[in-house]
């Protein structure tokens, strides 16, 4: 482990330097393993924060309450400790610069993880496929990445919509509460342009927001979805 | 119980593959309907564990 950096209040990133890893593809996850001195181990899958063009690997860990692993990694860890990890895992939830259509992304919360990839291979390949992001998180203090989320915003054909849940500042002009068919409505590609839909978060989350995308008009065979659970 | 889906066992799949798998198509048996392995609804956490 080379870094650790707070991201929010409840989220912290942790930079590892991984001599020999094989490469990722934006989007994928990997599994850790922790060993306790009593041979206790528990395990947990995180999506790769970084893009495989950035040289190391980044996870970024939400403390969960009482999450033995995420309060261990996101605080107990030192630069220079090692971790067990295995991956890169997963091929269906990826996205490669090569492909041409629109792009819509879902985040709920730490949902945002796998995106930062997406945008940062993004921008990594100089790619200007359309991208819109749409990211729910409870609070601004807890939108993960927000500096660089602006950086991307900066870019003509990258859209960034902030929806927020429980708290937001008097002067906020983004949508307030739960996202709804309104809003997927507003910031979804027409179905003719065939965009490629990809919805992470929890899983009421992941389901409320693919079934109203598929009640607004966009095929269901074109919306991909990552659930993760409460596991800490 | 909330079910995640089939990118949560993607790791022990490809262990017992030697594959990734949850790109990987599946049918089912009665309507022959395709699907990717990863939209299947997992419950990692089902009566019995």
């Amino acid at each position: 482990m080379a870094e650790i950096v707070p991201e929010t209040p409840r989220a912290t990133s942790i930079v590892l330097d991984l001599p020999g890893w094989p490469g990722h593809r934006a989007g994928q996850h990997v599994d850790v393993r922790l060993t306790a001195e009593d041979r206790y181990q528990a395990q947990r899958s995180y999506s790769i924060a970084s893009a495989p063009e950035d040289g190391y690997l980044v996870l970024t860990i939400e403390l969960v309450p009482d999450g033995d692993v995420s309060s261990y990694l996101a605080s107990g860890l030192r630069a220079g400790d090692q971790l067990e990890l295995r991956g890169p895992i997963g091929g269906y939830f990826v996205w490669d610069d090569c492909a041409r259509e629109p792009v819509l992304l879902v985040a709920g919360g730490a949902g945002i993880v796998p995106f930062r990839s997406m945008l940062r291979h993004r921008q990594a390949a100089a790619g200007d496929v359309a991208v819109r992001l749409l990211y729910s998180a409870r609070s601004l203090q807890d939108v993960i990445y927000r500096d660089e989320l602006m950086r991307f915003a900066a870019y003509d054909e990258v859209d960034i919509r902030f929806a927020l849940t429980r708290e937001w500042p008097e002067t906020w002009h983004g949508h307030r509460g739960r996202i709804d068919s309104g809003l997927l409505s507003e910031v979804s590609w027409p179905a003719g342009d065939r965009p490629r839909i990809f919805i992470c978060g929890p899983t009421p989350f992941v389901e409320t927001a693919a079934s109203t995308l598929a009640a607004v008009g966009l095929p269901s065979g074109r919306i991909k979805t990552e659930r993760f659970g409460p596991a800490g | 119980m909330e079910p995640l889906d089939g990118n949560a066992i993607g790791r022990p799949l490809l262990e017992l593959s030697g594959r990734e798998m949850t790109a990987a198509d599946g049918a089912y048996g009665q309507c022959g309907s395709v699907f990717k392995l990863a939209e299947l609804l997992v419950y990692s956490r089902a009566p019995g564990r």
